[in-house]
């Protein structure tokens, strides 16, 4: 009887686990964007985002500016190009988009996170193709990051 | 904890769901590149958008990137903007020319519980004028 308890205990908490992860934790926002707020304003964000990239060598232009948002595209595409003609949905996100807007007084960045598309290719692309992948988004978040401290 | 988390679930989950990718939606058109590229331009043209060229690679197979975005951000989830399906890539191949496009129904269900739905029909419309930019270009090849 306590065996019995105590594995139907055991699949409870498995369950409630995966319940808790998956409302607070995995959601779609979660695993597809990146997001970063700072107190700066709209434009003094902007300029100190496109900063920093430009100091790390990331190249990057402001394809979209207004008061309410703007869009900055980065991402050195070209150095992907070989992964890119084997893996090409991921031209569908890099040039990346790094969209900076108002949102309750502070100023968010957020940019897509590439994980989950990751996985769809992890047989067409091999280890280090994908690492090369995943460093390209992370440096242009490290630029974020700063940026926006 | 959250990104180990995060982490340990897209780790087990590649090696059990590789396969399709269902947010994109791929197009196989019997031209060249180049002329596939100039039809691609000049019908997203006639529909409204103003497509930005963005070249990847020059060299065979060549990948060109069509951006064409200048919808606003959507009000209820403004980062959704940067997964419109607004690009499109165009891939040379050896026996004619392959197109991609990001699945819209694939983002707004995903997020369908934090969309109004005139955010929803928006982006619907926009990837059907984008569809059917895409399906004009390759009847041409198919006449």
């Amino acid at each position: 009887m306590k065996a019995i308890l105590f594995l139907a205990g055991g699949v409870l908490a498995v369950f409630l686990f995966l319940f808790l992860v998956r409302k607070y934790v995995a959601t779609p926002e979660n695993i597809l964007f990146y997001s970063v707020s700072s107190e700066k304003d709209l434009s003094v964000a902007s300029r100190s985002v496109t900063r920093k990239l430009g100091e790390k060598g990331i190249p990057s232009s402001v394809i979209e500016e207004n008061a309410e948002y703007v869009e900055i595209l980065t991402c050195n595409a070209e150095e992907l190009s070989q992964i890119l003609i084997k893996a090409p949905f991921f031209a569908l996100l890099i040039p990346c988009k790094v969209l900076l807007h108002k949102e309750e007084g502070k100023t968010r960045a957020v940019m897509v996170k590439e994980p989950l598309f990751i996985r769809y290719y992890s047989k067409t692309l091999d280890e280090r193709e994908i690492r090369k992948i995943i460093e390209t988004f992370h440096r242009v978040r490290i630029a974020l990051g700063e940026a926006m401290r | 904890m959250r990104g180990f988390v995060i982490a340990l679930v897209l780790t087990v989950s590649t090696q059990i769901f590789a396969g399709d990718n269902p947010f994109e939606v791929r197009f196989s058109i019997s031209g060249k590149f180049s002329d596939v590229r100039k039809a691609l331009s000049q019908v997203l043209e006639q529909k409204g958008f103003k497509p930005r060229v963005i070249t990847i690679k020059k060299d065979p197979p060549r990948l060109e990137v069509l951006d064409f975005c200048d919808d606003r951000p959507p009000q209820e989830l403004p980062e959704l903007t940067v997964l419109y399906p607004c690009r499109i890539y165009i891939l040379e191949g050896e026996r004619g020319t392959r197109v991609g496009m990001i699945n819209a129904d694939a983002i707004t269900s995903a997020f369908r519980d934090r969309l109004s739905d005139g955010t929803i029909t928006s982006i619907k419309n926009l990837a059907k004028r984008v569809r059917s930019a895409i399906k004009e270009v390759k009847k041409k090849w198919e006449r």
